[in-house]
């Protein structure tokens, strides 16, 4: 739609008026913008050595790959560069960069540096301001360079969306392997492009819903020991492995609090399922819901005021909010179908939550008042969703229907961008569940 | 005379000295220039917790249609303090400049010498 706002004579700018025709004052408004991705251009990293020119076209392809990853960016073949990276450690020429359709151009080097680390530096530039938007540069061992990849995207990111970045972060996952009847499940770890996968433990308990720490490289994760469910919490950096405890009749592994000092579980005794929170430095249990029903999957806002959780006290499964000390107890899904795994975006504004309705699945978010439902993924079995530290991208796993013969039924990792678009497989080596995604990487 | 009747009395006068008005564009030609920017506008949809704003860039205009200057005109003071402000801001000069230059609309040869400077507004608020 066009409007044209304002045309009208100043009436007081007589010299104006009498030097020539009258002057208008014209406003022309454009409501309609292309939401797609933004084509940028980045260039490998200049070196002045084959080590540093191999590792800086490295970075660059990281790079490249995550902002495409994201759907908001769309990478052009380096093919069709017409500067060279060395010449671009000289000057910019922006007329180049425009005739391939930059609007965005990522330049930079490597230098290593006398003590064996590489120094990495990038500039990120508005092709048509003809402006430098950020420079920075990074130093670690050449080993960290996917490492340093995955900040420099995230620095782009950011300037260009005004979104924290999520590409410094890895995805821990339950991997899965052998006959359906008889499943070994593994917990297994990647970042969040799906390299540097390793499994964590080797399959010989069955291992379920790993989460993190919102504020360190931690997991909690649940593990069967003589039929019974135990808690773990793993440390990632040194690989030490620490019983939270014993917890028959757990559920769901249990989710830490924001400060990480608290975690909230259900927990089911006599046919009933309460919610309860226990105090980490202390292990002191508080019981946050005492009624007849099942409730269950509880998780912290962001600020640890509140706590979200599902509960079939209504009649169907729905989602609740509560005060994080269990007052204040009320329902906020009331849609068609049931609710569950309800997990509160580190953003605070929304709930993703998993649906179920008229025989399909569904990943959706709502508000923290149940206003705005909006499903963004269905399929025949997609669950637990988990959120990238930026809330913008979500991820959770899907299952295929295995056929009469028992065939199919495999079980893949998915993202999607919140705003519905960009749903992409997270590859993994076999088939996966049950996903969360950590913070940023410091 | 109070003071507003001396306002419209200078007002008046000056008009009559000026000459006839120019013409206002038409509502194609205005779409005419909107169509060659607006190709080149790509906003950043944002997710919960974003409103988009609208911003206004100011641009000085060649009458071949060659953009001279394009700035923000509104809450320029925000541009180095929000982040989401200056990415929206950036977003709409980029989409000036990639379009420059400006086709005259062919119904109006002197569109842009008549229109040396005009604010063009970028507003996102309906692409959510």
């Amino acid at each position: 739609m066009t409007h044209l706002r304002r045309w009208f004579v100043p009436a007081l700018l007589v010299a104006a008026l009498i030097s020539g025709p009258a002057r208008a004052e014209l406003n022309i408004i454009i409501d309609k913008g292309n939401a797609q991705p933004m084509p940028i251009a980045v260039s490998p990293l200049s070196g002045s050595v084959p080590e540093e020119t191999q590792l800086g076209s490295d970075i660059a392809g990281v790079v490249a790959a995550d902002l495409e990853r994201s759907g908001l960016f769309k990478p052009i073949d380096r093919k069709a560069f017409i500067q060279s990276p060395d010449s671009l450690q000289q000057n910019v020429r922006f007329a180049d960069w425009k005739l391939i359709n930059a609007q965005a151009l990522v330049s930079g080097k490597v230098e290593k540096q006398p003590d064996g680390r590489a120094r990495v530096e990038f500039r990120l530039w508005d092709v048509y301001a003809e402006q430098q938007m950020v420079g920075r540069a990074y130093t670690a061992a050449p080993a960290g360079w996917r490492a340093i990849a995955h900040k420099i995207a995230d620095d782009i990111y950011q300037r260009l969306t005004g979104e924290d970045g999520y590409f410094s972060t890895r995805i821990i996952y339950v991997a899965e392997s052998g006959p359906q009847q008889k499943r070994v499940k593994r917990l297994a770890i990647m970042d969040q492009d799906g390299e540097n996968h390793k499994f964590l433990t080797d399959g010989a308990d069955l291992v379920l819903t790993p989460r993190f720490s919102p504020v360190q490289q931690e997991i909690t994760y649940m593990s069967y020991y003589n039929n019974q469910p135990r808690v773990y919490v793993y440390h990632l950096d040194s690989g030490r492995r620490e019983l939270l405890g014993d917890f028959p009749g757990m559920t769901f592994a249990p989710r830490f609090s924001p400060d990480g000092n608290r975690v909230v579980m259900s927990l089911a005794e006599n046919g009933v399922t309460n919610i309860y929170e226990m105090d980490l430095r202390t292990r002191k249990m508080t019981r946050l819901t005492n009624d007849p029903y099942i409730d269950t999957s509880p998780c912290y806002s962001p600020d640890g005021s509140k706590i979200t959780f599902n509960s079939d006290r209504g009649g169907t499964q729905q989602l609740y909010v509560m005060n994080a000390d269990g007052s204040d107890q009320h329902r906020i899904s009331f849609g068609n179908g049931r609710y569950a795994t309800p997990v509160w975006s580190p953003r605070g504004d929304l709930i993703a939550f998993t649906k179920f309705d008229a025989s399909a699945f569904y990943i959706g978010v709502m508000r923290p008042d149940g206003t705005g439902e909006r499903l963004l993924s269905q399929g025949f079995l997609v669950e637990a969703p988990t959120w990238a530290p930026n809330g913008r991208v979500l991820a959770y796993w899907k299952q295929n229907p295995t056929d009469s013969k028992g065939h199919g039924g495999a079980t893949k990792l998915y993202s999607i961008d919140l705003t519905g678009y960009n749903e992409r497989q997270v590859v993994t080596p076999g088939d996966a569940s049950d996903p969360a995604w950590s913070p940023l990487i410091p | 005379m109070n003071v507003l009747g001396r306002c419209s009395s200078v007002f008046l006068a000056a008009t009559l000295m000026a000459g006839p008005a120019l013409a206002a564009p038409t509502e194609a030609e205005t779409n005419y220039v909107i169509s060659q920017v607006h190709s080149g506008w790509l906003a950043i949809v944002g997710a919960q917790g974003v409103q988009p704003e609208a911003v206004d860039i100011a641009l000085t205009m060649e009458a071949d249609g060659r953009v001279i200057t394009a700035r923000l005109a509104n809450s320029e003071d925000r541009y180095d303090g929000d982040a989401r402000f200056r990415i929206n801001a950036d977003a709409a000069v980029r989409a000036v400049l990639r379009a420059s230059p400006l086709h005259v609309p062919p119904t109006h040869p002197e569109f842009f010498k008549n229109n040396p400077e005009f604010i063009i507004t970028f507003d996102p608020r309906s692409m959510r």
